[in-house]
């Protein structure tokens, strides 16, 4: 026999090896192993609405839907498989999945298979459409102004103030008028490097 | 009251398999082993829907199914409660699609389109401990059955 074998055989006398799952509260004990897939869990202040989690969502339980500048998340859980794709494209780590597995529920509880979270869509100053979150509006600003060349930041975080305040068909229309063509940031960029 | 406790106390389970991948299916046997043994709770696995108290279904019902699933339903005797293990029986899972509501050309989607569902349980596939778990709260609402009941009264 060998020695893994004899392992598990003392190993079995010595402790039962029964799981006494549905057990009463302080013996209440489940096998729980590590990176456990349950339950969503939202960290509703770091989320930004982006909607990446729904478009990359494996079923279609967690949906997005936009409705009079308010955007609306949720997760079924009876649709999930949790896969953990939501999870990894979140760009705020807002989103991960809890070790909690209890989730039957009976007819009546159904309502606790479903989880939502809100955002504030922001609107558009010329022709008043909702253009996306604020939250995601006011990320947007920040990375860009991270990865842009040092000789532009200034220019450009004052435009984006502007920018970003309108809805992408109003920014084409408004180009010019506005003075944020991208033109206007090529000049700007070539002139100092030749300087 | 001696209804109530017979009820509560031996619930037979009936095991049907509508589609899917099987996974749920191995874990609902997983459930039956020693590591988790349901018989010490008089859980036990009958192979006839007419000696079962509960009707466990996992799976995404496939049209062709349709039939036979409703007349094990049917076999089942009063009071029943059926059981929805998976997400694909809670909603169809990975085989519906985006859209649940899209017309599906081989499948139904999730079991309440079918029969009624009392009990769901989520997961891809559910632990088995989540598993015990809805069996558990299908046992409470088998109790509550078999007291309102009218079949059963005489
Ligand atoms: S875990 Fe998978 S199925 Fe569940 S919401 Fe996230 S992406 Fe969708
Ligand atoms: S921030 Fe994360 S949780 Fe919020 S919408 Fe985007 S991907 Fe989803
Ligand atoms: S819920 Fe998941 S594991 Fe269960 S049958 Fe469907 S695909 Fe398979």
């Amino acid at each position: 026999m060998s020695r893994a074998l004899m392992k598990e055989l003392i190993k079995g006398l010595l402790k039962p090896f029964t799981i006494g799952y549905p057990s009463v509260a302080p013996r209440k004990y489940a096998q729980i192993v590590e990176g456990l897939r349950g339950k969503h869990e939202v960290q509703e202040d770091k989320c930004i609405g982006c909607g990446a989690c729904a478009r990359r969502c494996s079923t279609g339980a967690l949906k997005l839907t936009d409705h009079e500048f308010k955007r609306t998340l949720s997760v079924s859980l009876k649709e999930c498989i949790f896969c953990y794709r939501c999870v990894e494209v979140c760009p705020e780590d807002a989103l991960s999945l809890s070790t909690d597995f209890e989730l039957a529920r009976t007819r009546d509880e159904e309502r606790d298979l479903e989880i939502k979270w809100m955002n504030e869509l922001s609107k558009c100053l010329n022709c008043g459409k909702p253009i996306t979150t604020s939250k995601q509006i006011e990320r947007v600003r920040e990375r860009v102004i991270e990865n842009i060349a040092p000789q532009a930041k200034g220019v450009i975080a004052e435009d984006l103030k502007v920018f970003l305040n309108y809805c992408p068909a109003c920014r084409k229309e408004l180009a010019y008028k506005l003075g944020f063509h991208p033109a206007k940031y090529y000049l700007v960029l070539s002139t100092r490097n030749v300087t | 009251m001696m209804r109530r406790r017979a009820f509560r106390y031996s619930p037979w389970i009936f095991h049907l398999h509508c589609g899917g991948c099987n996974g749920c299916d191995i874990e609902l046997l997983a459930t039956l082993t020693p590591r988790y043994d349901v018989e010490r709770l008089g859980i036990k696995l009958v192979s006839s829907p007419r000696h079962a108290d509960i009707l466990v279904v996992t799976g995404p019902m496939p049209k062709h199914i349709i039939p036979f699933a409703k007349r094990v339903y049917e076999q089942v005797p009063e009071p029943k409660v059926v059981v929805a293990v998976g997400s694909c029986a809670c909603s169809g899972g990975v085989f519906a699609g985006i859209d649940v509501n899209e017309e599906n050309y081989a499948l139904v989607g999730p079991i309440d389109k079918v029969f009624p569902v009392d009990v769901y349980v989520p997961g891809c596939p559910p632990k088995p401990e989540a598993i015990i778990q809805g069996i558990a709260k299908a046992i409470q609402v088998l109790s509550t059955k078999a007291v309102s009941s009218k079949s059963l009264r005489r």
